[in-house]
């Protein structure tokens, strides 16, 4: 008996060309899902530049800071991007979530932490997030006392429903 | 003498021009996410900076002067480029490197060139493993602007191309600007020297034998040149990190542990060459997987299945030789042997050259032949099988799937990398100022700083970031 046949010859054919086939056809399938606007296995695009600090996206906030956003203002961010409970916060505020003292770095250099009071509310959010390495980058010029816990009790204050 | 199913004569049946359709599909998949990825900082602003400076002229003639490294024509290649770009890199570099991708996916079917629909069903798998295979990761993720290893990818293909044809006076001129070309690229061009010779030692006569003279006396010329004319000599242990046993080592490291003999440091770094083209591992010297299963219990990753992949690839190609032993000894090749025993001889030469140091990318050429070779074994493989009884026949089909569905994971896994690698570029030029600062690199030139500022305006707001992927294979492919 052999595998001789129009099923067997077909079956092997397939079982050869048919996964590397489907992945073509699925890296298309995404291609033209994302040029029509909707990008596949995603959250969807930062909706304001809020999600893209809290995302920890430089090239994102750099991009909406240059185009004029606003760090400061207070946005809605999506409860998956930081956390159910940080719903409401500035950009500046959600670049303390992303962990990334890079991005603070950003902010700095892009002079959107020139506001001493931001800077310090960043600071000692910082502390209370537990992120040293923005705390020790900002306690660098800022050596004021912080009151324990309080700057991230008022964002998820401002965020509970 | 068998030359089915790989054919010296044009396609002409329905399924062999399908294959050039389906690599149409890839070429356009892989140049959609080619396309997000901006021109890098690290390893490109600088080289773009570097030349601008002066004529073209006096570019190539300074680089015939640098120390360890003999690459004029890599210079030229940028400096075309950056005349043609005008103030637009981003389109210019971009879309040179889309270009580039989709010629060898054309060469590859030019040299593969299958028939029949047997021939024809291996095709997928072999450009999944032409673009999934790790080798091939570094040809696309970066670029110097130009990725000076696609160039040697082409030039090697395009060899093979020529040696494979009938006997044509211009291909021996082609052959011989194609050598020059390569050669005064990169290290590594000398490789095309590798196909001709491998191809004409199997019978390939596309290239006469006073061609393959004349690549003998280039291949001379060059090491003349190189060696006593410009004592431009080769790079040695403090040049680059190299990875060593399960971790990768800096050149101090290196230097502090093989700098008294490091001719054992020579042959781990040639065996692990071979050694990654056939079983995917060790990577870059570094023995990932195995590391992975020992110290982290973690056995099916992104690099597990890469290392199946190769391993079972490895198997059909043995099992092609073989099948194909009698035929060999009595040197009897035909088309599909060549391609073959080219991949042997490229594998090899590839690896004796890559004793310095190891990485992957450095490892493309044997790479591409790998893909090309298990094309040719695998349409063997499926031919043999529908005539072999049910048992063995089953055994092949189950082979055939795993090697496959191993292929097509890695081949998205490539896609995922250049998304990944999107993401990381694009932060590297946000954050490109500090970056200077931590180097301690001034820009000051004003036409630096206008390219730097239009490369960032490129990267971050003309071409900003895709949505971020999420979800738990995401994260398992960013292992790979």
């Amino acid at each position: 008996m052999t595998a001789t046949g129009g099923a067997g010859r077909s079956l092997l054919l397939w079982l050869a060309a048919l996964p590397p086939a489907l992945a073509t056809v699925g890296v298309l399938w995404f291609s033209g899902s994302e040029l029509a606007g909707r990008t596949p296995f995603s959250i969807g695009p930062p909706a304001n530049i809020a999600e893209a600090a809290g995302l920890g996206s430089g090239a994102e906030v750099l991009r909406l800071l240059r185009a004029g956003h606003d760090p400061y203002v207070v946005l809605p961010i999506r409860r998956e991007i930081i956390s159910s409970t940080v719903t409401k916060a500035s950009a500046v505020e959600a670049a303390v979530w992303s962990r990334r003292v890079q991005l603070v770095e950003l902010l700095v250099r892009e002079g959107a932490l020139a506001d001493p009071q931001q800077r310090h509310h960043v600071l000692c959010l910082s502390r209370d997030v537990g992120v040293g390495d923005i705390v020790e980058y900002l306690g660098k010029t800022d050596s004021a006392p912080c009151e324990s816990g309080s700057a991230q009790a008022a964002v998820q204050a401002r965020s509970a429903p | 003498m068998s030359t089915l199913p790989f054919s010296e004569r044009a396609p002409q049946d329905l399924s062999s021009r399908a294959v050039y359709v389906y690599g149409a599909m890839v070429a356009a998949g892989l140049g959609y996410f080619l396309l997000d990825l901006p021109v890098q900082v690290t390893d490109s602003y600088g080289n773009m900076v570097q030349a601008q400076q002066g004529t073209l002229w006096d570019l190539i003639y300074r680089e015939f002067y640098q120390r360890a490294y003999l690459r004029p024509l890599l210079w030229a290649h940028i400096r075309v480029l950056l005349d043609l770009a005008g103030n637009s890199y981003f389109w210019t570099f971009r879309g040179w490197h889309v270009a580039q991708v989709a010629l060898l996916i054309a060469l590859f079917l030019a040299v593969v060139r299958p028939r029949g629909a047997t021939a024809a069903a291996a095709v997928p798998v072999g450009l999944a493993a032409l673009v999934g295979m790790h080798t091939f990761a570094g040809t696309i993720r970066e670029a110097f602007p130009v990725n000076t290893f696609m160039t040697i990818l082409l030039c090697c293909y395009g060899a093979a191309a020529i040696s494979l044809g009938p006997p044509r006076w211009w291909r021996d001129a082609a052959a011989f600007l194609l050598f020059v070309f390569a050669a005064l690229t990169v290290e590594s061009g000398l490789l095309v020297w590798v196909v001709f010779v491998a191809a004409w030692m199997v019978g390939a006569r596309g290239v006469s034998r006073w061609g393959i003279v004349a690549q003998c006396l280039l291949l001379a010329g060059y090491f003349y040149l190189r060696f006593v004319v410009l004592e431009v000599g080769a790079p040695g242990l403090e040049e680059r990190s190299s990875g060593y046993g399960f971790s990768s080592r800096n050149p101090a490291d290196l230097i502090a542990s093989f700098g008294g003999n490091p001719l054992p440091f020579y042959a781990y770094n040639v065996v692990s060459s071979v050694l990654t083209i056939f079983f995917g591992e060790p990577r870059a010297g570094v023995w990932i997987t195995v590391r992975d299963a020992m110290t982290r219990q973690e056995y099916v990753t992104a690099t597990s299945v890469l290392a199946l992949a190769c391993t079972l690839g490895t198997l059909v190609i043995v099992g092609y030789v073989w099948r194909r032993r009698r035929e060999w000894l009595a040197r009897r090749f035909d088309r599909g042997d060549q391609i073959v025993f080219v991949f042997f001889g490229v594998t090899a030469a590839n690896a004796v050259i890559s004793y310095p140091y190891t990485k992957d990318v450095i490892m493309s050429p044997a790479g591409i032949f790998f893909a090309a070779a298990l094309t040719v074994a695998l349409g063997d493989l499926l031919r043999k099988a529908q005539t072999a009884p049910l048992v063995p026949a089953m055994a092949s089909g189950a082979l055939v799937m795993a090697l496959s569905t191993a292929w097509a994971v890695a081949a998205v896994a490539a896609h995922y990398g250049l998304r990944y690698a999107a993401v990381q570029t694009r932060a590297e030029w946000a954050y490109v100022d500090a970056w200077f600062e931590r180097e301690h690199q001034v820009v000051s030139e004003p036409s630096a700083l206008a390219m730097k500022r239009r490369l960032q305006d490129e990267a971050v707001r003309l071409h900003p970031m895709r949505p971020p992927l999420q979800g738990d294979w995401i994260e398992w492919l960013e292992g790979n």
